[in-house]
């Protein structure tokens, strides 16, 4: 099998809208979150998100939106953008200048992209609102685009003009890890020699209001006090929106260019709980049987992982199947250090595997592990797991990323120093 | 007869983004059902949805450009062209006719014989 390496990487998201300032944010335990006036004046389930900054969206005309200097679009590709999509390509061109991929790279036929986002809830009411009321005779053709749940697939690959395998995934918040697990398989096998794997979520009320119905979220006011994974008062999840890449590459092909690597794929794995629709198993059985899968899929054994960045997204239910799944495989004396960065950036639903990942492997690379932040009383719960509450210099040699997702999916994927 | 409130609301929102002349042509249209302010209504909306407008701006545009090739136009802008063609001069397009517009001397003319059976 082909060796997988991660050659670029390209972050918009609520802790910063470059690969420096998200280090910076990890180092600093700066928290993206915050309070959103418009969210605290329609609910009282939910005031809190994390919005990354520099762009605007007023009205759903994307005519009207404005953007970071970083990124353009064409009038024709303003016709089909959405707020995710605007994120994701910011992140894409950034990815691309740090792996110095030429044109030709980008869009060859040895390159492919697999990406997630449950597409933009917003936009897609705009255009059935308009559809089934104005009829589609006075509704702008580009709906069907907008509307749809897979607009970040088909927009990525029209701007970037991907020869290559081009997917959209889903499997709620374990999407983009699941889109990097198939990338890296895909490289293995010799299908495809670079991977784009992105991972992006809108923000807007549309995506955050249907989690305070299911009182999945945190109602604090305060962004210092949510979210707090792993903390015995944490009480829901906050959620953030963004767009993140990694550039997955064949290593021999990565090499013969002189790509910098960030690191290298060394396995990963997935499985299910097969339990409820929404609700984790309380065991964690799911996410321990994707983390073994993943040990053995790297050929590591669990005394190896130096660092977990877990799922943790601060719900009661969540965190205690997860820290259950992690007593379960972790036993030995010598155990990995986990941390929850959602503390900081929130919940990216869709984007949360892509983003954990990328910073994964901007910790390997800068050789610090990031804390588990906001946790003023740790949950006797995490007993005999290492939740990481304070600065630790040590550099991780290897660090595994965790997703789970509604339905009981999980995805484990590790990624070593290179 | 004068043009209504509402109805020049909606004549502007659909040209919302187009120039000032263009609108202008447009709601002089309404009222006159003039042939010779077309050219002017149909630049308007090309200049708003063309990729690829020339530089020295689109009254430079001739007859024989290509919508598609030769000034940007893709598949989504030719709908919107139409669409907003439908609601501002009170036609309608079928999706056949559409396929038959290829240049800029094709479009005014298909536009100018729909306008005149109209109107006649």
């Amino acid at each position: 099998m082909n060796r997988v390496v991660v050659t670029g990487l390209g972050f918009v998201s609520s802790i910063g809208n470059d690969r420096a300032a998200v280090l910076d944010s990890l180092r600093e335990v700066r928290s993206g979150i915050e309070f959103l006036p418009e969210l605290a004046a329609v609910n009282d389930r939910v005031k809190l998100a994390g919005i990354p900054k520099g762009f605007e969206f007023p009205t759903p005309d994307p005519l009207d939106w404005t953007f970071p200097p970083q990124v353009q679009f064409s009038r024709t590709q303003l016709r089909t953008l959405v707020p995710n999509v605007a994120y994701a390509t910011m992140a894409m061109e950034e990815a691309i200048s740090d792996a110095k991929l030429d044109p030709a790279h980008v869009s060859g036929p040895q390159t492919g992209l697999y990406c997630a986002s449950a597409g933009s809830p917003w936009m897609t009411q705009v255009a059935m609102n308009s559809v089934i009321t104005r009829g589609p005779a006075r509704t702008s053709a580009p709906v069907v685009i907008t509307g749809m749940p897979n607009s970040l697939h088909l927009n990525l690959t029209a701007r970037f003009a991907i020869k290559g395998a081009s997917l959209g995934f889903n499997s709620a918040c374990a999407s983009s890890s699941h889109a990097l697990g198939h990338a890296c398989d895909m490289i293995r096998l010799g299908r495809q020699k670079i991977m784009f794997v992105v991972g992006a979520e809108d923000c807007h009320l549309h995506s955050i209001l249907p989690f305070a119905s299911l009182r999945a979220l945190s109602a604090q006011s305060d962004p210092a006090l949510a979210p707090r994974p792993f903390d015995v008062n944490r009480d829901g999840f906050i959620t953030t929106g963004g767009g993140a890449v990694l550039v997955l590459e064949d290593a021999e092909h990565a090499a013969a260019r002189g790509a910098t690597v960030y690191a290298e794929v060394k396995g990963w794995g997935q499985a299910s709980d097969g339990y409820d629709v929404v609700a984790p198993d309380p065991t964690g059985s799911g996410l321990a049987r994707a983390m073994t899968n993943a040990l053995q899929d790297a050929s590591l054994a669990a005394d190896e992982i130096d660092y977990i960045n877990a799922h943790g997204t601060a719900t009661n239910a969540g965190d205690l199947a997860e820290l259950n799944a992690l007593k379960t495989v972790f036993t030995g004396d010598k155990r990995p250090k986990v941390s929850s960065t959602k503390a900081l950036t929130g919940h990216g639903l869709c984007l949360a595997g892509a983003l954990e990942a990328g910073i994964c492997c901007l910790a390997l690379r800068a050789g610090f592990m990031p804390i588990s932040a906001k946790i003023q009383e740790l949950d006797p719960a995490c007993e005999g797991v290492s939740i990481l509450t304070s600065r630790c210099d040590e550099a991780p040699r290897i660090a595994m990323s965790n997703s789970s997702g509604f339905g009981g999916s999980s995805v484990a994927l590790i990624f070593s120093r290179s | 007869m004068p043009i209504s409130e509402e109805r020049t609301q909606e004549i502007t929102k659909s040209l919302k983004r187009c120039s000032d002349a263009s609108v202008a042509a447009a709601l002089r249209f309404e009222e006159t059902h003039h042939l010779d302010e077309l050219p002017a209504i149909i630049l308007g909306v090309l200049e708003r949805d063309a990729a690829n407008p020339p530089a020295t701006g689109i009254a430079a545009v001739a007859d024989d450009a290509r919508l598609m090739e030769d000034i940007g136009m893709d598949s989504f802008g030719m709908i919107e062209v139409v669409m907003t063609a439908e609601e501002v001069l009170g036609i309608t397009v079928a999706t056949e006719e559409m396929s038959s517009i290829r240049t800029l001397g094709e479009l005014k003319q298909f536009l100018s014989a729909k306008l005149a059976a109209k109107h006649a």
